[in-house]
C-alpha cells in the first residue's frame, strides 16, 4: 500500500524531532542565560531583541511538528516579550521569575513531545496559571496587532516622535492575485503624511519571456514623514503581511540601524542598488554617481569606486558605504552555508574514538613487533605510524571538549532561585569558564557539582543577618573556577560563608561510629569524614541538598570519572572544594610497570619522576609506625607503597627494584615496582561490574603483546595504602582485601 | 473616475451605515441582501471592492466568495470579510476562498474607512 | 519598421495577461527588424496599478539588454501620475512626440 502524503511527511517530521528537541533545549538555555542578563540590566535592548528572537524561533519550528500546545503557550509568552521589547513594559523581579518559569514550562512541553506519559495534572495547573499571569502582565500595555507575516522593525528610541521614516517593502507574489495592489498601499502610505522620496527596484523583476505577469515581484522604498505611529505605518500593510516582507526604520534611527538594516536586506550584487534599497541614496542620485563614475573611467582616470562617487557627490555616510561594501564582500566570499559548526551525534563519535582506540593499540602491537625485527627501515616507518596515530588520536579527543562554561552558567539559575528560597543573598562568581574538557566528563560532573553547590548556599553561607553579625559583607560569594593542571582539570568550589566546624563533625563522626570515641583523627581527616557514608551534619535534612542524595555519593560520582575531590576549610571565612578530574575518559598516556608477572599502568601525569634499579635494602629506612616504608628524597621523606605487599603478588622479588614518584594533589609518594618498562598509550577498557568496588584501580588496558594491564588511580591508591588507623567503612566494602587489613607487618621483605 | 464598492450583508441597518460613510468619502456604493442578490446585481459590472457579512440567509458569505471568484471578471477583485469574535474557521475558509481582509464586527465607520483605504483612495 | 506599441486604456491586473502576450510577440518583432528605438504609446491609459506597472518594469528591463531606449511617447496624465506615486518614472524615457510617425 502506498504512503499518503501525509504519511510521509509524519515520518520526515518524527525523524527530525530529535533535531528540534535539542534545538529547542538550546534556545531555552539562551533564554535562561540572557533572562538572567536582563536582570543586571533591564533596559538592554539588544538582550530583549535576542530573547525575543529566541522564543520567536521556538515557537516557530515547534508550530511545524505540530505542537500546538507549545505554540500556545510560547505566543502568551512571545507577546510579553513584544511589549517588552517595544518598551511599554518594563523588566522587574517578579516579572522576571514568571518569564523563568515560563521558560521552564516550555522545557516541559519540549518533553512531552518525546514522552507524552510526563505529562501530569500537576503541569497543566501551572500551565494554565502562568498563562494567566503573562495575560494580566500584558494587559495593561498598548495591543499590538498580531502579526503573521514576518517583519523587522529597527528603531532607535522606543516611541518615535514623528519624522522622517523609511518603508521598505518586499511585496509577497500572490499579493496582486489576492486583490491588493501595492500601489493602493502605497497611496494610502501618503495620506498618512507625506511621501518625500519613492524608489521601485526594477531589477527585482524578471524580464518580459520570465514574467508571469500575475504574480508580483515589486520591491518599493518609501521615505515617509508623518507624526504617524510605526503600528499606524504598519498598519498600511496589514492585508498583505503574510505575504509581504517589511522593514521600517524610525526616524530617530542612527547610522548604526542602517547599517542593520543592510545587514537585513537581501543580497544585491550591485553596491548601489543595495545602497538605494535602503534608502541611502535615491534612484537619481545612484544613477548620476554612476554617469560620473563611467565618465571618469572613460576619461583614461582610475575609475573611483562607486562608494566613494557616491560619499561626495550623494552625501552617503562613509559608514554605510563601508557596510554596505563588506555586505558585498561577505556574500561573494561566503558559501551556501556560512556555518563554521557541524552538529555531529555524539555516539557517532564515541564510534570513531573507540576505532582509534583500537588502532592505537594495534599500532602499538605492530611496533613492538617492527623493534623485535630490528629492521630499521621497518621501525621507522612504525614510529611514524604511531606518531600519526597519536596526532589524530589527540585531535579526535579534541572534537569532544566542550568549554565548562556551558554547565558553569546553568548554575546561575541554581544559586539564584536557591539562595531566594533560603532567604540569602548569594552571587556565583565564574572562573575559568572557557577551561575545556570532555563532554562526558562534563555531563557526569554537573550532578555532583550541583549538589555540592547547594550544599555550599545552604549549610555553608550564611544570611544576611548571620553575616552582618560576623562582620562580613550581607552578600555571600560562591566561586565557581575551572582550570588545567598538570594533565587534569580542576574545579574548585570556594564559598565565604561560615566554614566547617571541625569539633562538630568529629562529635558526630562518633555519634555515628564512624570514629572510635577514644580517637581524634587529624584535621585533614576530620574533614574527609563528611564525605563517609552515614554521615550528616544538618540538624534536619533540609529539602535541598540532603535528598537522600549524600556527600558519600558525590564522592563516588567524581571517583567514578577518576577523579578526586578534596575539602579545605577555615572556621568563619569559608570552604574550598576541589575537584580534579582527567581531561578524556577513553585514552590515557601510561607509564608501564612491571610487579612479578604483573604489568600495570600508571598515568603518565601522574608520575613525577623514577628512581631506578636501587637495593631495596639500602632504599628503604625503618618502616614508619603505621608500617609502611619511606625514602629519603631530596631531604624529605617520601611514603613508598609496595605493590607486592599490598596486592600480595606472587613471584620472586628482584634483586634491584624501582620507585615511581607519583603526585596525587598536592602529595606525593612513591611507588615500589620491580621493572619499568617505560612510557604506553592506551585505551581504557572499564573494569568489569564485579571489580567496581575495587579501589586504587581505574580500568585497565590491553598491550600491544595483548596481555592485561591493570590501570592505577593514583590518588585513590594512595589513599588505600596510606589510610590511618581504625576508619571502620560500614557499607560497601573498601579495602584492596576484604577481610586483611593494609597494614600487615612487614615481616622480613616483601616476598 | 469613482471607485465603487460593494457591501453584502443582511441587515439593512449596517448597509445603511456603511454606504453613508463611504458615499461621504466619495466612494460609489452598491448594496445587496445577500450572496445571490449581489451575484445578481453585479452582473459583469466593473467594482473595485467587495465587503461581505459571513452569516447571511440564501446564501452565506463564503459561498457568495467562492462563486464569485470563478468568474474571470472577479478573479482579482478585493474583497473585506466581516466576522464576530470566535468565528476564526470562517476566516480560514473565507481566505480559502479569496477573501484575504477581514473586519471584526462591532466596528465603527472610521474602522471601516481606514481598512477600506487600504485597498482603494476613492 | 518601427511600431509604437499602443498601450491599452485598462493597464491592471486583470489585462496584464493579455498585454503581456501582445508585448512579447511586438518585442520580437522589433528585434527581428533591429528597430532603433522602442516606443510605448501612452496617451489611451486611464487606469493602471502595479501589475500594469510590473509588467512595463519587465519590459523595460528585457530592452535594457538589448541597449535599446524605451521610450514612453505622450503619457496621460493618469499615466504620469500613477508612476511618480510608485516611483516608476525613471523606468522610462518619457517624451511627447512619437519618434516616429507610424503608429501601430
Amino acid at each position: 500500500m502506498k504512503r499518503t502524503q501525509q504519511e510521509s511527511d509524519q515520518s520526515f517530521i518524527a525523524e527530525a524531532m530529535p533535531a528540534f528537541i535539542s534545538e529547542a533545549r538550546e534556545q531555552l538555555e539562551n533564554i535562561e542565560q540572557l533572562l538572567l542578563q536582563l536582570e543586571e540590566n533591564p533596559q538592554d535592548r539588544d538582550l530583549l531583541d535576542a530573547l525575543f528572537r529566541c522564543a520567536h524561533t521556538v515557537k516557530g519550528s515547534a508550530g511545524i511538528f505540530g505542537l500546538m500546545q507549545l505554540v500556545e503557550f510560547a505566543h502568551h509568552v512571545e507577546t510579553l516579550l513584544d511589549r517588552m521589547r517595544e518598551g511599554h513594559i518594563r523588566l522587574d523581579p517578579s516579572l522576571s521569575t514568571l518569564l523563568l518559569q515560563c521558560n521552564d514550562q516550555i522545557l516541559h512541553l519540549v518533553d512531552i513531545a518525546s514522552n507524552p506519559s510526563l505529562e501530569s495534572d500537576e503541569y497543566i495547573a501551572e500551565r494554565a496559571d502562568l498563562v494567566c499571569r503573562l495575560l494580566a502582565a500584558v494587559g495593561n500595555s498598548q495591543p499590538v496587532p498580531a502579526s503573521a507575516g514576518q517583519e523587522t522593525c529597527v528603531s532607535g528610541a522606543a516611541v518615535p516622535a514623528g519624522g522622517r521614516w523609511h518603508v521598505s517593502a518586499e511585496f509577497g507574489t500572490e499579493c496582486m492575485r489576492n486583490g491588493m495592489d501595492p500601489l493602493g498601499i502605497v497611496r494610502y502610505l501618503g495620506t498618512l503624511g507625506e511621501v518625500v522620496a519613492i524608489t521601485c527596484d526594477r531589477s527585482s523583476i524578471p524580464s518580459l519571456a520570465e514574467l508571469d505577469p500575475e504574480s508580483c515581484h515589486l520591491v518599493v522604498g518609501v521615505g515617509l514623514v508623518t507624526e504617524a505611529t510605526k503600528e499606524e505605518i504598519e498598519g498600511a500593510f496589514s492585508f498583505v503581511k503574510d505575504d509581504c516582507r517589511l522593514r521600517l526604520i524610525a526616524p530617530s534611527a542612527s547610522l548604526e540601524h542602517f547599517v542593520t538594516l543592510l545587514d537585513e536586506m537581501p543580497d544585491h550584487p550591485q553596491l548601489g542598488q543595495l545602497l538605494v534599497n535602503i534608502g541611502a541614496v535615491t534612484q537619481a542620485q545612484l544613477d548620476a554617481g554612476l554617469r560620473q563614475q563611467s565618465a571618469l573611467r572613460a576619461g583614461g582616470d582610475d575609475a573611483p569606486r562607486l562608494g566613494d562617487v557616491l560619499q561626495v557627490s550623494a552625501g552617503v555616510a562613509p559608514e554605510i558605504v563601508a557596510a554596505a561594501v563588506s555586505k558585498q564582500q561577505r556574500q561573494r566570499e561566503a558559501g551556501p552555508d556560512d556555518n563554521r559548526c557541524i552538529r555531529v551525534q555524539a555516539d557517532r563519535l564515541d564510534v570513531v574514538i573507540n576505532l582509534l582506540g583500537e588502532l592505537v593499540i594495534a599500532g602499538a602491537g605492530a611496533s613492538l613487533l617492527a623493534r623485535q625485527t630490528r629492521h630499521s627501515g621497518l621501525t621507522e616507518a612504525s614510529q611514524h605510524m604511531s606518531r600519526l596515530i597519536e596526532e589524530i588520536r589527540n585531535g579526535t579527543l579534541q572534537l569532544r571538549m566542550v568549554p565548562i562554561g556551558e554547565t558553569f552558567s546553568r548554575f546561575r539559575r541554581v544559586v539564584r532561585d536557591t539562595a531566594s528560597q533560603l532567604g540569602k543573598d548569594v552571587i556565583l562568581e565564574i572562573e575559568g569558564a572557557d577551561t575545556e574538557l570532555d563532554k562526558s566528563v562534563v555531563e557526569k560532573i554537573a550532578d555532583p557539582l550541583m549538589h555540592l553547590v547547594r550544599n555550599g548556599l545552604d549549610h555553608g553561607l550564611e544570611t544576611p543577618e548571620q553575616r552582618e553579625l560576623a562582620g562580613k559583607p550581607r552578600q555571600g560569594r560562591l566561586v565557581l573556577s575551572a582550570r588545567h593542571e598538570s594533565g587534569s582539570i580542576l574545579i574548585r568550589i570556594r564559598d565565604d560563608g561560615r566554614g566547617i566546624d571541625r569539633s562538630r563533625v568529629l562529635k558526630r563522626a562518633w555519634e555515628r561510629g564512624l570514629v572510635d570515641v577514644d580517637v581524634t583523627p587529624s584535621d585533614a581527616d576530620i574533614l574527609k569524614l563528611i564525605f563517609a557514608p552515614g554521615f550528616s551534619t544538618a540538624e534536619q535534612v533540609t529539602n535541598l541538598s540532603g535528598r537522600g542524595v549524600g556527600m558519600d555519593v558525590v564522592r563516588k560520582n567524581i571517583e567514578a570519572l577518576r577523579g578526586t575531590v578534596d575539602v579545605s576549610s577555615q572556621l568563619g571565612h569559608g570552604t574550598v572544594i576541589d575537584i580534579r578530574l582527567p581531561l578524556t575518559l577513553a585514552i590515557i598516556d601510561g607509564f608501564l610497570v612491571a610487579v612479578g608477572s604483573s604489568k600495570f599502568v600508571l598515568p603518565l601525569e601522574a608520575v613525577v619522576e623514577v628512581i631506578e634499579g636501587r637495593d631495596p635494602n639500602e632504599l628503604l629506612t625503618m618502616p614508619d609506625k603505621r608500617g609502611g616504608f619511606c625514602v629519603p628524597l631530596r631531604g624529605e621523606l617520601l611514603p613508598v607503597v609496595s605493590l607486592r605487599q599490598l596486592y600480595a603478588l606472587q613471584g620472586e622479588a628482584p634483586e634491584r627494584v624501582s620507585i615511581v614518584v607519583v603526585r596525587a594533589g598536592d602529595r606525593s609518594y612513591g611507588i615500589e615496582v620491580d621493572m619499568l618498562l617505560g612510557q604506553h598509550q592506551t585505551v581504557i577498557k572499564p573494569l568489569g561490574r564485579m571489580f567496581r568496588t575495587l579501589r586504587g584501580i581505574s580500568g585497565s588496558s590491553i598491550l600491544g603483546n595483548g596481555e592485561v594491564a591493570l590501570i592505577f588511580d593514583v590518588p585513590s591508591l594512595g589513599l588505600l595504602a596510606a589510610e590511618p588507623p581504625r576508619i571502620n567503612t560500614r557499607g560497601a566494602r573498601e579495602t584492596a582485601f576484604p577481610g586483611r587489613s593494609i597494614h600487615s607487618s612487614t615481616e622480613g621483605q616483601s616476598s | 473616475m469613482g471607485k465603487n464598492i460593494l457591501i453584502v450583508d443582511d441587515s439593512s441597518s449596517l448597509r445603511q451605515v456603511v454606504s453613508l460613510a463611504l458615499t461621504r468619502a466619495g466612494y460609489e456604493v452598491m448594496e445587496a441582501g445577500d450572496g445571490q442578490d449581489a451575484l445578481d446585481k453585479l452582473d459583469g459590472r466593473k467594482i473595485n471592492l467587495i465587503i461581505s457579512d459571513v452569516n447571511m440567509p440564501r446564501m452565506d458569505g463564503i459561498t457568495f466568495v467562492t462563486q464569485l471568484k470563478q468568474n474571470q471578471r472577479y478573479k482579482f477583485t478585493p474583497v473585506i470579510m466581516l466576522t464576530t469574535e470566535g468565528q476564526d474557521a470562517k476566516k480560514e475558509q473565507g481566505r480559502a476562498a479569496g477573501a484575504k481582509a477581514w473586519i471584526m464586527k462591532p466596528f465603527s465607520p472610521p474602522i471601516l474607512l481606514d481598512a477600506v483605504a487600504k485597498l482603494i483612495l476613492p | 519598421m518601427n511600431q509604437i506599441f499602443e498601450l491599452p486604456a485598462e493597464l491592471s491586473i486583470y489585462t496584464v495577461a493579455d498585454t503581456h502576450r501582445r508585448l512579447q510577440v511586438w518585442l520580437g518583432q522589433q528585434i527581428d527588424s533591429a528597430a532603433a528605438q522602442l516606443q510605448l504609446l501612452a496617451h489611451g491609459v486611464e487606469e493602471i496599478d502595479g501589475a500594469g506597472f510590473q509588467l512595463l518594469g519587465a519590459l523595460a528591463n528585457s530592452v535594457a539588454a538589448l541597449g535599446v531606449p524605451l521610450r514612453v511617447v505622450a503619457p496621460s496624465r493618469t499615466f504620469v501620475e500613477t508612476s511618480a506615486t510608485l516611483g516608476c518614472i525613471d523606468w522610462f524615457d518619457v517624451t511627447e512626440q512619437a519618434a516616429a510617425r507610424e503608429v501601430a
